[in-house]
This record gives structure tokens, sequence and C-alpha cells, in this order.
């Protein structure tokens, strides 16, 4: 805490660079004395970055105001019981199992509270501040609070080391006076004595913890929702059921981001079997705050706050930090690897720890090999070769930067990452769900294999139909760096987006469409027709998800000619000229169900419009009736057809619009992964056209030689004795099973 | 790296709840070094040390993680790989003791079946607070059947059985790995000494099979 004189000073300083929020960020840029951080009020600035997002200081006081009067009545809600255990006495029976009895939260929260105060008591050893009981005690309080309104993540490990630098540098500026010398006093000092009252040092630095958490929770999220603490052990025991978001991050920082500023250190990373996670976990969740010395720490976050206060800057500050060891890691071995970056070598000096957020920004704004070689350049001994020739195949990606897609850059407010990511796996989990949950109800209805045969046909035709083709004017490559960083789109790929967000509104109301119908069948009583339309529901979902898998497949076009004459005219016979002739499910029945199916329901359009119409009237836009009669008359017609059909007669409401967003973005991504590369070299099957794309091991690299590695000593081939000791290393594989030991265990 | 010659490598996990101590078995045994104040593992640490065992250099890569790293976001990378695992709780701390039921469960779920699992009572320095007894302890580690656990008291602050613990795991594991290649017979033996990797991958087959023949 300081004198009122000195925080003066540095309120002048303050507010003096905070001209505008520009400027102020700006200003924190170069870490010198001049920086307003440094010489001003540093926690004034993380509070315009984080709360104000402005620099008018008549503003701030009212924010202040609601921010802490919302935590006080957060505090007193909630630790009412902790604070005054006496209150709990009278209200009910201590000895009542009743799950909502005060008596029974209180006993949880105060587990909670011992969860969280063994991380405190053990938080910043090394700083007499964070010794004091006082500063636990707050320390606790805030952690608690959070805890108790973000139940979905709770208190995790580390956010402890999130909080306890907010809290230092709110205490910092804090003005150490009395509280009869707060009140009076000229009247410029009014903002600054109300934002630096010492008696709100706890509520200010729970607002920031909360604002740096909304970005930060997802590093502490769970693979599962279910899988909270009271579930994780007696839950099913099978291990790992999905990758948390913060392995999900990780995995992006090193098969995306590194993979694109330094393809040659990805590529190593993965040869020598560095998971990512291991070292990053640490990195991300506590915002470096382990990795360099408290001061450099509050530096680096000063810009970090004040460039990105949504934190997806952070990933390239990791990608910043791999590029400044990267001659180094680029010779290690796993072990060394592991120990380089798990204790992580301050900085070459005159370079501080906040060199890395400069770096990053820069990363962001040249997110090429180009980029990256120049930063390794920048820092290294030896300039970065990027004519070597497993550079080149993304260069020449980076460099066609326009003017315009730079300014696209710097307005873009990009979508999380991670939520990005996480759209993009519910997507695909939708279809999949979907047509798993048809599956499953036509097991129950009788169908069976019959309907795995026809969607297996499907299936079959369309990777026909996908070999036959030529790959003629698709830049995969470009595509999907483009879509997924949403930054550099090269001028000549813009066709293909368009035409990608056409395939994928196409796609979208093919979905739309089936899922109309599967509603409107589910409320049918007769359950051959069940039969029947789930067949074709489910035929259509496959249809829609085999297009998905590979983007290289066109589309039918939007408007086919809908031959309802001839019927089953191209079943079984799909030619490669016309990709509409799709087999519909259970060909061979088709011709005997069509009249049925017409005899039983002569009536049906008039009949079984109303409730229909009813069904999938608020959600799905379409319009009922032409929905209905499409579904009677299309049943025995080849899919494609049908559903374009109907994808034209309810076109002009048919995309939800929310929906098609979804269905334009993440699926342009999602199919770009999996098409082919534009490498001459590469033939056309879908495989992923990267190494580090979806799960594209090296047969030699699989975790069962990893295994072999941890117990045999082999150590990614670096080192001609350990090699020499495990001739074959693929056959090595078998050597870790560990039926051996147990073998010998059991006397 | 002159230092890093070794005829075998074994990963070790540490686990067990938050504040039972891993992190100071770890660097008591890796660097002799103990810290009252240690901070809480965020994420994974890990450390090397080498012993010898009959003439032998074993190299034990040490993984030490956040207690509550449970909850995991990194179990399988963590677990991959480990031979031995040390399940450590408080004998100050009745609860880190009921946990460790719950922590076998983890590793029947995540591990190896046939990880070496040493149980570790750790803090035998606090004589005064003990809350769990060492026979209560050493029972459980024996249930016959169910529990075939070592088990160790230790004191990473005074250094007590923390060596012996280290060692007695990773002889537990060596022998192991070295009986099924004695017992391979013939040709395994004679490549012992030079070629590990390949008479141990030779004789998995045999091995599991006999595995299967004992239980």
């Amino acid at each position: 805490m300081r004198s009122l004189e000195e925080s003066r000073k540095r309120w002048q300083v303050t507010t003096r660079h905070a001209t505008s929020l520009d400027e102020l960020k700006k200003s924190v840029r170069p870490n010198g004395h001049d920086s307003p951080c440094v010489s001003g009020l540093r926690s004034v600035c993380w509070k315009t970055f984080l709360l104000f997002q402005s620099t008018e200081v008549t503003g701030w006081s009212r924010v202040l105001v609601d921010s802490r009067s919302a935590y006080t009545s957060l505090r007193e809600h909630l630790l009412r019981y902790i604070d005054n255990p006496d209150e709990v006495g009278s209200a009910s029976d201590p000895l009542n199992d009743d799950k909502s009895s005060p008596w029974n939260t209180m006993r949880q929260d105060e587990e909670i509270r011992a969860e969280i105060f063994q991380d405190v008591e053990r938080c910043m050893p090394e700083e007499d501040y964070f010794r004091k009981p006082e500063t636990q005690k707050t320390l606790l309080d805030i952690l608690f609070v959070f805890c108790k309104i973000n139940q979905d993540v709770g208190y995790r490990q580390g956010m402890h080391e999130v909080l306890a630098p907010i809290l230092w540098v709110i205490e910092q500026d804090a003005i150490k006076t009395q509280a009869e010398e707060m009140s009076p006093g000229p009247e410029e000092d009014t903002v600054m004595k109300e934002m630096l009252d010492r008696s709100y040092i706890e509520h200010d630095a729970f607002t920031l913890l909360s604002l740096v958490m909304r970005s930060a929770k997802s590093f502490y999220e769970l693979a599962e929702p279910d899988k909270r603490p009271d579930t994780s052990f007696t839950g099913s025991g099978a291990p790992q059921q999905g990758a948390s978001p913060i392995v999900e991050r990780s995995k992006r920082i090193h098969e995306v981001y590194l993979a694109r500023l330094d393809p040659e250190l990805a590529k190593h990373l993965t040869d020598i079997e560095v998971l990512p996670q291991i070292f990053l976990i640490r990195w991300i969740r506590l915002l470096f705050g382990r990795e360099f010395p408290f001061d450099d720490l509050l530096a680096l976050w000063d810009t970090l706050l004040a460039e990105d206060p949504d934190l997806d800057l952070v990933d390239m500050v990791c990608v910043a930090m791999l590029l400044r060891v990267r001659w180094q890691l680029i010779e290690a071995n796993y072990s060394m690897a592991l120990m380089l970056l798990l204790k992580y070598p301050f900085p070459e000096p005159p370079y501080g720890p906040q060199s890395f957020v400069d770096d990053a920004i820069y990363l962001r704004d040249n997110f090429s090999a180009a980029g990256g070689a120049r930063i390794i350049s920048k820092y290294g001994a030896r300039p970065l070769n990027l004519q070597s020739s497993d550079l080149r195949p993304s260069t020449p990606l980076g460099q066609g930067s326009s003017p315009k897609q730079k300014l696209s850059r710097t307005r873009s407010p990009l979508p999380s990452p991670a939520s990005f990511l996480k759209q993009q796996g519910g997507v695909e989990a939708l279809f999949q769900g979907a047509a798993k949950g048809v599956l499953d109800r036509g097991e129950r209805l009788g169908i069976n294999q019959a309907v795995r045969d026809a969607v297996g046909e499907v299936r079959k035709n369309m990777q026909g139909l996908q070999a036959s083709r030529t790959n003629s004017t698709r830049r995969s490559e470009g595509m999907r760096w483009s879509l997924d960083d949403g930054r550099s789109v090269p001028s000549s790929s813009k066709a293909t987006v368009a035409a990608m967000n056409a395939r994928n509104l196409q796609l979208a109301r093919m979905l739309d469409q089936t899922m109309s119908d599967m509603r409107a069948v589910s409320k049918e009583g007769d359950k051959e027709q069940c039969v029947e339309a789930m067949d074709l529901a489910v035929a259509k979902v496959e249809f829609v998800k085999v297009y998905l898998e590979d983007s290289t497949m066109p589309l039918p076009p939007d408007s086919p000619p809908l031959d309802p004459a001839s019927p089953s005219a191209g079943l079984r016979s799909p030619s490669p000229q016309d990709p509409l002739q799709i087999a519909a499910p259970r060909a061979p029945d088709t011709s005997s169900t069509t009249p049925k199916q017409l005899e039983a329901s002569p009536a049906l359009p008039e009949s079984s419009s109303p409730p229909q119409s009813t069904l999938a009237g608020p959600e799905i836009q379409i319009a009922p009736i032409p929905a209905t009669t499409g579904l009677r008359q299309d049943i025995p017609i080849s899919i494609p057809t049908i559903a374009t059909a109907q994808g034209t007669l309810a076109r002009p409401k048919a995309p939800v619009p929310t929906r098609s967003t979804i269905a334009q973005s993440s699926f342009s991504w999602m199919l770009e992964s999996d098409s082919p590369s534009n490498s001459p070299a590469k033939s056309s099957p879908p495989k992923p056209s990267s190494p580090f794309l979806k799960s594209g091991r090296r047969p030699t690299s699989g975790p069962n030689r990893e295994k072999a590695a941890f117990l045999f000593g082999e150590e990614g081939g670096d080192s001609s004795t350990t090699s020499s000791r495990l001739p074959s290393l693929s056959d090595a594989d078998e050597g870790y099973n560990m039926g051996s030991i147990g073998g010998g265990k059991v006397k | 790296m002159a230092n890093d010659e070794y005829d075998f490598l074994f990963k070790v996990v540490l686990i067990g709840d938050s504040g039972v101590g891993k992190s100071n078995l770890l660097s008591r045994f890796t660097r002799n070094e103990f810290n009252l104040d240690s901070k809480s593992t965020i994420g994974v640490e890990f450390a090397t040390r080498s012993i010898q065992v009959d003439q032998k250099t074993i190299k034990a890569q040490i993984w030490d993680t956040a207690g509550q790293e449970r909850y995991r976001a990194i179990t399988s990378a963590y677990y991959r790989g480990a031979v031995g695992a040390l399940l450590v709780y408080d004998i100050s701390k009745h609860q880190t003791y009921e946990n460790v039921t719950r922590w076998l469960k983890e590793l029947r779920d995540n591990a190896d079946s046939n990880i070496v699992i040493m149980l570790v009572g750790n803090k035998s320095d606090l004589r005064h607070l003990r809350a769990v007894p060492t026979e209560e302890a050493k029972q459980f580690a024996n249930v016959p059947g169910e529990n075939n656990l070592s088990f160790i008291e230790t004191s990473a602050l005074d250094a007590s059985n923390v060596e012996l613990a280290f060692q007695n795991i990773l002889t537990e594991i060596y022998r192991i790995v070295s009986q099924k290649a004695l017992d391979n017979g013939d040709s395994a033996q004679a490549n012992i000494p030079a070629g590990t990797g390949i008479s141990l991958t030779k004789q998995v087959d045999d091995g599991a099979a006999k595995g299967g023949k004992c239980c």
C-alpha cells in the first residue's frame, strides 16, 4: 500500500497515458520505466483493460460501484454461515440429512474451503505478503465465492495462482490512509481514492479474477460434464471419454499453430513424442505464472491483458516460447525436451519475458512459416533456412497477405479457438449421434441389417463416385488455414469458399428436411410406415455424413429433375456422371412397398398434415404441406433427389439461421481437414493432408512404441547407445507388455 | 550425454491426494531436497535419477502430478508406459488414506494391469498427529486376492525410508523384468546384458502365457 502523495503522482502518470484505450494499451507495451504499469498504477491499467474498457474516467466510478456491490451481496449470501456459524444453529436440526439443510450446505462448503485452502497455504511461498493470514483469508474467500458461482468448473488447482498476482497488484496500489483521510480532499482525488480504496481490495480482485476467468475458465474445464469430483471415481471405469478443452487447446497449439509457424519443430515434437499438454497445462492454466519471475510475469500480463483480454493470444505466446528455444528443442530427445519445457529457461537478455507477447502479436499478424522464421532468426544464433524442402509446402500460403486481409486481421474479433473447436466437434458429434439414434430406434422397430446394408451401399457408392472424380479446382490447404484462423483468405480461394458455403447450405437444408421428416414419422402409429420412413431418414443422414466426410464430392445440383415416374430407375446403379442416383435403403423392397404405401395412405396428405405441421412448425421453418406430400411421394425415390427437391420446395424458409451459420463455418473447416491435399505427389484418397491433422501418426510412432520407449530407455532414437540396445523398435511394441512382469510377480 | 547411460528405463508415477507430499518425495529422492513451503503441483512435474541394482543402471523417470489431477486432463498421458506407481497418503490425514481405494480404481482404469504398486504412508515424522495406524495400512496392502501392494512408511522431511521406497519399487520392477528374461531360458538369457530389448521383446509371448498359467 502506498501513501496518498505517492498514489497521486502515480495516478497522474497513469491518466496521462490514458488519453484513449488504444494509447494506454500502446503505452504498456515497451517494458520500461515509461510504462504506466511500472511508474503509474498497474491495477488501474488492468481494471481499464478488463473492466472499464474505456478511459472515460468519469464512467469508472459507476462501474466500480456496481461491481463492488455485486461482490458484496454475493459474499454476504455465500459466506453467511461461514462468517456467522451461530446463525445456522437456530435454523434447523444439525443431524437432519436433508440435502437443503443449511448444516449440510455448510459441511460441503467447509470441504470446498479446506480444499482451496490447501493451495492458498502453498501459494507464492517466497512472498511474505502471501504468508499473512489476512491475505490467505482473502484469497480463500474470493476463490470460494468464485467456485460457488461457477459450479460447472468449481475450484481447480491453479486458479489460486491466477488470483494471486491480481490481488497483489491491487493491494500494492491501495492507499494506505485512515478512513477520515479518505473522504475529504481535492476534487480530482475523488475518483482516485475511490479506485484505490483499500476496503475494496477483495472486491476488485474478485472482479478482475472473474473477468480473466471468463476465458481462462475453459483451461480448467473437464472433459465430461459428469466428471465432477463426486462422480469421478464412482462413475464407469472407462477412462478418457473425450479430451478436455485444455488438451484440445494444447493439441491445436502444437498441430495447427506451431505446425504452421515452424513445421520442422512441430514435426520434431511429434517424432520424439512429447505430448504438448504435458507442459502446456501449467503454462496456460497459470498464464505463465510459474515460468517466469513474479515481476516479469506482471509485465507479461500487462501486455497480454492490454492486447487481448480474451486471452486467445495465450496460444501464440506458447508458440513464441517454443520458438525461442527452438534450436535446443530440435536437438533434444524426449527427456531433454520435457526438462527444458517444464523448466523453461529465462530468456536471454535484453529480451524479458514480456517479449513473448510481442512475438505472439507478431506471429498472430504474420501467421506463416515466414513469420515463424523471422521470430526464430530474431533470437536464434543461426537463421532458419526457409528454402529447405520440408518447409516449402506451407510457405506460399503465408506470403499472400493483402492489405485488406491485414485489415480484417486487426479487427476480426475471432471466436475463441477453443469454442471453435468445440463447436466443430459438436457438429460432427451431432450427426453421428443423430445417425446412431436413428439406428437404435430402427433396431427397436425391427429394422436391422437391412438398414445397415443400405447405408453401406450408399457409402460404397459415394466412395466410388469420389474416387472417379478428378481433383480439379480445390485448394484444400489454403482453405483449411483460412477458415481455421479466419485471417488470411487467399483471394484465389474465395470462389472455393463461396462454393463451400453454398454446399453447406444445401447439406444443412437436407438435414433440416430429414429431421422434420423424422419428427413427423415418430408421431405416426403405423409400424410399417415408421420402418420405411426410418430407413429413408437414416440413409439421408448417412448421405449428408458421407458428403461431409469428403468435401471433394460434388453435391447434386440445387434443383435436380424430380422423377417420380421411375422410382427405382437409378437404384443400385449410380453412375459417376450422375451423383444424384444413390441407392435407396432396402432397394429390393421398394417396388413392393411403393404400392402398399400408396394404398395404406390414400387420404394421408389431408389427414396427416395438420399434426405434422404442428410438429415441425416452430423450429423447422418449412411449409408444412409441401413437405408432407413430398415425404409421401419421395419414399421410393433416390435419396439425394428427394432431399434436394424438398430443399428446393422449402427453400425460402428452410435453413434456420443459426444452423446454417454453424454449418458454414465449422463444416467447411471440418471438411477441408479431410480432403486430399493439393500436393501433386498425393493422389486423392480422403486422408488427412498433413501428418498433424487428425491422428495421422506414423505407424512406427504409435503409443505402443512410446510405452516401449519408457520401459526400455529408447528416447526418440537420439543416441547411438540407446538405439543399439533396441535394434528393432517396432518389434519392441510388444516388449512393453506387462504381461511378462505380471507373470513374474505371481510367485 | 555421458550420464545418460543406463540399462533400463522405468517410468514410475506418484499418485495420491493433494498435499500428501508427492512432490517432496520426488525432490527428496532425485535431488535430496525438501521444501516445507513447496507450491502445489500444477499439471505434471518430472525428474529422473539412476540407481544401481545388480550392477545394472536403472534410470527412474519419476512423474509427479497435482493431486487434484485425478479429475484428469492428462490421465492417459500420465499413466502411459508407467511400470510402477507410488500411491501416497498422509499418515496424519485419515481422509487421504481412505481415498487410497479410489486411487487404486484409477490405476485399474488407466494404468497397465500389471503395474507394480507401492503404498506409501508419508509424513511419518508427524508421530503425534498420526491418524492412520501402520498395522492397518499394512493389512490393507496385503488383502489376499485383492490388494497385493508393497507397503512402506516414509518421511520426505527427515528423509527416512524415501531412498528405500524407491529402491524397493525399482528393484521389484527390475526383478520382474529380468526374472522373465531368465525364465525364458537359453538364447534370451545370453542376450540380457547386451540386448535387453531383444530378449524382452522375444520373450513377451512366453511371458504372457506363463502369467496366464500362474494366475
